[in-house]
């Protein structure tokens, strides 16, 4: 502790701090006239009980789910699959065609107006060629 | 001889001689205390007596991981304060002597206490700080605790609080000669 610490502490010693009888007086009066302190309340359920009650939950829940009777499940039934969608080739390849008509996918490179010409053109092309058959 | 805490204990137990052990203890160093915090020592005497009727009601708030001086002063300084109304001096501020309490009531010869000094330079805040450190002997982290302060904060707070105590001091004792403690 250095000079100046302790000057602190001496003249801190000095401040007249006496404690006079009626100072004394008036603060256990004051002090009796106050309800006594108490402690902290605790908690209604301690933090022991509050594990002991968790485990017991889970534990009940568990042998609840071992120990209900399960109904039989019915056997799996067959899921109808619906046919795949076929492109339109694959589909005009499995039908019985008596005029069989060069069927070819479309190429989907050219603009779509350009496409439907095309098509256009195909149907035509074979509008004439049945025309000719029947008129044959 | 028993202890702060465990006179706490038996006193929340119910025991009244037991809080009327730590008044005891208590009552002179905290009316020092307040004495430098408060305008008269009216205020400082009923201070004392609500930091007491505080701390009796409150008892079971306290926590025995800081020191029960810690937590006692901490309820003197919030009374000196609401005594004061919240008034903060300015460091530069040097009020009316005549009107200082412990002037009024201080002999001539103990003029050049320190505490005077440091009512009239410093903010109560420091002033605690100083008090709690050098007085009480509390360590950094109590003091911190009891001025809800960092420990960084007390510890710059502290010095440059001595620093210009020491200056103001030294300037009073030799004018003109620069007398430096420690």
């Amino acid at each position: 502790m250095d000079d100046f610490e302790q000057k602190l502490k001496r003249d801190a010693a000095k401040l007249p701090a006496e404690i006079t009888p009626e100072l004394e007086a008036r603060l256990r009066a004051s002090l009796a006239a106050q309800a006594p302190p108490r402690a902290a309340r605790k908690p209604a359920i301690p933090r022991r009980g509050w594990l002991a009650a968790g485990l017991t939950g889970a534990a009940a829940a568990v042998l609840t789910i071992a120990l209900l009777p399960r109904e039989p499940q019915p056997p799996p039934q067959p899921v109808a699959v619906a046919p795949a969608a076929r492109t339109a080739p694959e589909h005009a390849a499995t039908l019985d065609h008596t005029l069989p008509l060069p069927v070819e996918p479309p190429d989907l490179t050219a603009p779509l107006e350009q496409e439907l010409a095309n098509l256009r053109a195909d149907l035509e092309q074979a509008r004439r060629r049945v025309a000719d058959d029947m008129a044959f | 001889m028993k202890t702060d805490e465990e006179l706490v204990t038996a006193a929340l137990e119910g025991s009244t001689p037991a809080f009327a052990e730590l008044v005891q203890r208590y009552q002179q160093r905290l009316l020092r205390f307040l004495l430098t915090r408060c305008a008269t020592r009216a205020d400082a005497e009923d201070a004392l007596q609500d930091t007491f009727l505080n701390a009796y009601r409150y008892l079971a708030s306290y926590r025995p991981q800081w020191r029960f001086s810690t937590w006692l002063y901490r309820i003197a300084m919030r009374n000196a304060a609401r005594k004061r109304g919240g008034e903060t001096l300015p460091y530069t501020d040097c009020p009316d002597e005549s009107a200082d309490p412990l002037a009024a009531c201080m002999r001539d010869s103990e003029r050049d206490n320190a505490w005077q000094a440091a009512g009239r330079l410093l903010t109560p805040e420091a002033q605690s700080a100083l008090w709690l450190r050098y007085v009480e002997d509390l360590p950094i982290r109590e003091v911190a605790r009891a001025l809800g302060r960092s420990q960084a904060w007390t510890k710059v707070t502290l010095m440059r609080s001595r620093r210009r105590l020491q200056s103001a001091l030294a300037d009073a004792a030799a004018p003109g000669e620069s007398k430096a403690y420690g």
